[in-house]
């Protein structure tokens, strides 16, 4: 039998409980359209004002100014940004799906675009970008990681190529001349050699690439005509044995043993800061790198547009974002007025460019380039490629991956460049099955 | 020479059980009503999502799309699975190695700061400061003093003579794994020291003073009249340690990232990669049943053991 | 050796021992700190400050424009820090009132179930929390509480409770029963009991699970990081992961560590100056909170 007493006290707990949700609860309910609404949801039932969700990853600094200018030139639009953490993104993303809550527009690493395409959850847009005046101008492989079956599910938006660069200053010192680069990879040793002969401090190479040296590995494999999967589809296999790769890694291997490339304290040696920091203060000769650790410093490092290979030939690995609107969002018309802004707008193509991204429309991006350096840039989305492949994040970009821990051990270790990459084949194809056999 | 010792140390005269037992009158819905939202809590947002891991576990779960039972493929796969394996064996060795450093130094802590005035609390807090930062807080501040060359630690190496001050310390998995077990043990002896140290205070200082005028050195003390007095706080501190090691994941995402090749990946970042790298959600959730399960069983051992003194003590 | 001088050496050897313990102390408490102290410095000095070498010279080029980058009205950190707060002083509030009172029902109420119950507060802690991260996801996708700080401080309080439980059942248990007895005797209703005497009694055992929640709220990243995916709700921990990296070289997190120690000062102090301002209260609770 409850007493008065424990009646009290069951009363009390009650409010207690009440209290505290109101609590938590109003002040995320107080900013807009944050809180367990969920996002998506706008005011404008009548006509008015519509509010678009859209995500980016985090660290993504170009689109805060791009969404401002954009509803600048269309009032009626308002946008509401969120980052998104990259290591969460697909999964915030799918949980968004099950809470049947999408936001309007997707902004993401253009690696993702074939699974997300795949996996029938982002809007068809091949009509309405087709229909785009700019279509042709803009990257085609940009257009072709997010096409599936001949249908476009997404587009770049921001663009950046990989590409060699060097120290000025550096070469003068060891006598080479400063705009004379090296054209293939056997002179990019020889270069590199003379450099680090100047000095204690003084590193000949370093390259700035990405779990594995993806980013600045994989174009001169690309130069030589390799390719690292066949095309997308259940019988995709990974082809990472082909002699132009395995030629790449021995290469890199090569460097690494003669002691001219630049050492870090990364664990699979992928230098972030301090490789970047060593490179602008003027320690280190060549670089295969982004143009984005330059920033600010363009003229004291010459570029080139692309990475050789062994022959002369230059190729980019083409990274960025891209974006998509998906099924389920409550405005898939506003979100398409600001999907084609982002790609074809003169305005956001100088923003992109402000921030360190090229815009997707590379004639536009080759009429705001102003001097050398911005030339080289788009001159390298030109030649950029991109490995196509649902199960890209496990293949590569997984720093315990088939790929990153066998170039890392052939590189770094000495193993044999060509039965590292025939291992890392095998356990990429099982991956790849792994991947499509998830599809269902 | 003999040593009397009491048995227990806590309020006097079994005042527990006498509370206990006195308390039955007050009326058992009382009981109820106060632990609902506890229970309330633990079952929505801790035994639904159990259970619906378990559920998960039987099925091949994709991030995207639809969902197939397959039975126990999950499991006999986890069983077949030697990364798996190896990241288990790495969750426990560093466990091992661990828990009795972590607990030593706990130890010492305790017997430093369980004095009292105004420095000892300083000493005392200052262990404790560690405590309170956020592991990934902690991780970050690790890598920044751990860099080769510039990095504080190695400066200060260099500056004594003990290396060249360029090492890497995370691109081997041993160095990095002993600079993770240094960076733990900073990070969370403070709570062990502070929970032995209660123990330690609440020894009757007759006692001991009774065994200095008998002649009895500070080991033989703190060896035959201590030690057995705080048993159990230190079989606590010992449970919490040995389960809260064997979950260790924060460190190691944030310094190795599981590598170099993987050498550095413990249980739970496997089964973390399974479900947010490689998206295989069924499986992870398979994996993380089973690690459950192994730290359940290690759990219920050392309990056993506890309750085995606490049996003792009762008589 | 005579009486006499016993006594004078005795004196000599306790004068040594307090010599040596005030060294040996000092020096660990200041290799304790020093982490902390390093990064407070770090903070101040510019990115470039590793590939330049941290020593002495160092000092003259101490700068405050990382704090000016994280404070910059564009990035709106105000809204971070209250959702940071809200979300720490809930969990702190809420943990706290769920386990004083399931703390006194189990430690002074007896009814079917009890022990398990206990136990069950108590399995969080062999369970590796992300594992738990998809099903939970769901759990609060379904109540609506996804993307709002109310299911974020839900998940880490049920996280808090073997814990909170076990310390405020510990510290109710070490409060002699003579006590409620007496004021039962005087007619005192459990409501009153526990507001009058079991409460304040066992205020430190209160205090140190209120503050222990607190910092879970407060240090949280991984709940944050899964369940919130709007900016307005976003907690410091996670806001400041967002400002230090950036993935301008793709697959390259490229992070700068003056900006980086910054952010985890702003992230660490106020914690750190509760847990001073608290510390009488949180030794005591632990130590009440533990015998047993």
């Amino acid at each position: 039998m409850a007493s008065p007493t424990s009646r009290r006290v069951i009363a009390a707990l009650a409010a207690g409980l009440l209290l505290s949700g109101p609590l938590a609860a109003c002040s995320s309910g107080s900013d807009g359209s944050s809180g367990s609404t969920g996002s998506g949801t706008s005011d404008g039932g009548s006509g008015g004002e519509v509010t678009l969700t859209v995500w980016a990853r985090d660290g993504d600094n170009s689109m805060e100014d791009q969404l401002d200018a954009f509803e600048k030139a269309h009032p009626g639009i308002k946008v509401e940004l969120s980052l998104v953490s990259n290591d969460q993104y697909l999964t915030k993303f799918a949980n968004s799906i099950r809470a049947g809550s999408v936001p309007d527009l997707i902004n993401f690493d253009i690696i993702n675009a074939p699974l997300l395409a795949t996996q029938g959850q982002l809007m068809d847009i091949t009509e309405q970008s087709r229909a785009l005046a700019n279509f042709d101008q803009l990257a085609p492989a940009g257009i072709e990681v997010g096409t599936i079956d001949d249908a476009i599910y997404s587009l770049p938006v921001a663009l950046t190529g990989s590409q060699m660069f060097w120290n000025k200053a550096l070469f003068e010192a060891a006598g080479l001349d400063p705009e004379t680069p090296p054209t293939t990879l056997a002179e990019v040793k020889e270069f590199a050699e003379k450099i680090q002969a100047t000095g204690d401090d003084v590193t000949g190479f370093s390259t700035i690439g990405g779990t594995g040296q993806a980013f600045t590995g994989f174009p001169s494999g690309w130069a030589d005509g390799a390719t690292l999967f066949t095309e997308p589809g259940p019988d995709q296999v990974a082809t990472f044995a082909d002699p132009a790769m395995v030629a790449m890694v021995a290469w890199y291997q090569d460097m690494w043993s003669s002691g001219l490339m630049q050492v870090t304290d990364e664990p699979n040696q992928d230098p972030g800061n301090v490789g970047s920091q060593n490179a602008l203060a003027g320690k280190v000769g060549i670089m295969f790198t982004g143009a984005n650790v330059f920033a600010g410093a363009e003229d004291q490092f010459g570029s080139a547009p692309g990475i050789p290979g062994h022959d002369g030939t230059l190729a980019s690995f083409l990274g960025g974002n891209q974006a998509a609107i998906p099924l389920g969002s409550k405005h898939p018309e506003e979100a398409w007025t600001l999907l084609e802004w982002l790609v074809s707008d003169e305005e956001a193509a100088r923003i992109n460019g402000e921030a360190g991204w090229i815009a997707p429309d590379l004639a536009l991006a080759q009429e705001l380039a102003q001097d050398e350096w911005a030339s080289n840039r788009v001159g390298s989305l030109a030649v950029g490629e991109l490995p196509v492949s649902i199960a890209y994040f496990a293949t590569i970009n997984d720093p315990n991956g088939p790929w990153a821990q066998n170039s890392q051990a052939a590189i770094f270790q000495g193993a044999d460049p060509e039965t590292s990459m025939t291992q890392a084949q095998e356990q990429a194809n099982q991956l790849i099955r792994d991947a499509y056999s998830q599809l269902g | 020479m003999a040593i009397t010792v009491p048995s227990r140390v806590g309020p006097p005269g079994g005042a527990t059980a006498r509370a206990r037992r006195g308390a039955r009158r007050r009326s058992s819905v009382l009981g109820y009503a106060m632990v609902a939202p506890a229970l309330l809590l633990s079952v929505v947002f801790f035994v639904v999502p159990m259970v619906l891991l378990a559920v998960m576990s039987f099925y091949n779960w994709p991030l995207l799309g639809v969902a197939r039972p397959i039975g126990i493929d999950n499991y006999t796969r986890a069983f077949q699975d030697e990364t798996f394996f190896r990241a288990l064996g790495f969750s426990a060795l560093f466990t091992v190695v661990l828990v009795p450093l972590s607990m030593a130094v706990s130890y010492a802590a305790a017997v430093m700061v369980r004095g009292t005035g105004a420095f000892v609390s300083f000493v005392r807090t200052a262990f404790f400061m560690p405590v309170v930062i956020g592991f990934t807080a902690a991780a970050y501040m690790a890598s920044v003093m751990l860099m080769s060359g510039t990095g504080i630690i190695n400066v200060l190496l260099r500056a004594l003579g003990l290396t060249d001050g360029q090492t890497a310390w995370f691109t081997d998995a041993d160095r990095a794994f002993w600079a993770i077990v240094v960076l733990t043990i900073w990070k969370s002896m403070g709570v062990a020291m502070i929970l032995l140290m209660a123990g330690m205070q609440a020894v009757p200082g007759e006692v001991t003073d009774a065994a200095k005028i008998d002649g009895a050195g500070w080991w033989r003390r703190e060896g035959s009249i201590v030690f057995p007095l705080i048993r159990r706080q230190f079989a606590l501190c010992l449970v919490l340690a040995l389960s809260g090691t064997l979950l260790v994941f924060d460190q190691f995402f944030v310094l190795t990232k599981g590598g170099p090749s993987g050498a550095t990946t413990t249980a739970v970042m496997y089964t973390y990669s399974q479900s947010f790298v490689r998206y295989n959600l069924g499986y992870g959730a398979a994996l993380s049943l089973i690690v459950t399960a192994i730290i359940l069983v290690i759990a219920l051992v050392q309990l056993r053991v506890l309750r085995a003194d606490r049996a003792e003590e009762a008589r | 050796m005579t009486a006499t001088a016993a006594p004078a050496l005795r004196g000599a050897r306790r004068q040594l021992s307090t010599a040596t313990y005030l060294v040996v102390g000092t020096v660990l408490a200041l290799l304790f700190l020093a982490p902390v102290l390093y990064i407070a410095l770090r903070s101040f000095l510019p990115a470039s400050a590793d590939a330049d070498g941290v020593g002495w010279a160092s000092l003259q080029s101490l700068t405050a424009t990382n704090y000016e980058r994280i404070f910059d009205p564009s990035v709106g950190i105000s809204t971070y820090v209250r959702n940071s707060f809200v979300v720490a002083i809930s969990v702190a509030l809420l943990a706290g009132l769920v386990s004083v009172l399931a703390g006194y029902a189990l430690s002074r109420i007896r009814f079917r179930f009890s022990g398990a119950i206990f136990v069950l507060l108590l399995c969080p802690l062999v369970v590796p929390y992300q594992g738990l991260l998809t099903p939970l996801s769901i759990v609060l996708g379904r109540l609506g509480l996804l993307d709002s700080l109310l299911g974020v401080v839900l998940v880490l309080v049920t996280l808090q409770l073997p814990f909170s439980v076990f310390v405020m059942r510990n510290t109710l248990d070490g409060i002699p029963p003579e006590l409620e007895e007496a004021a039962a005797l005087d007619g005192a209703g459990t409501a009153r009991m526990l507001r009058a005497i079991m409460v304040p009694l066992a205020w430190p055992g209160v205090v140190t699970v209120c503050l222990f929640g607190f910092m879970a709220g407060w240090n949280d990243l991984l709940s944050s990081v899964v369940f919130l995916s709007s900016d307005g709700s976003y907690t410091l921990p996670l806001a400041l992961t967002n400002i230090t990296t950036s993935f301008k070289i793709p697959g390259v997190q490229i992070v700068d560590p003056g900006l980086l120690t910054a952010t985890a000062c702003v992230a660490t102090v106020p914690v750190v100056l509760i847990f001073l301002a608290l510390q009488r209260y949180y030794t005591k609770g632990l130590i009440g909170g533990s015998i047993k």
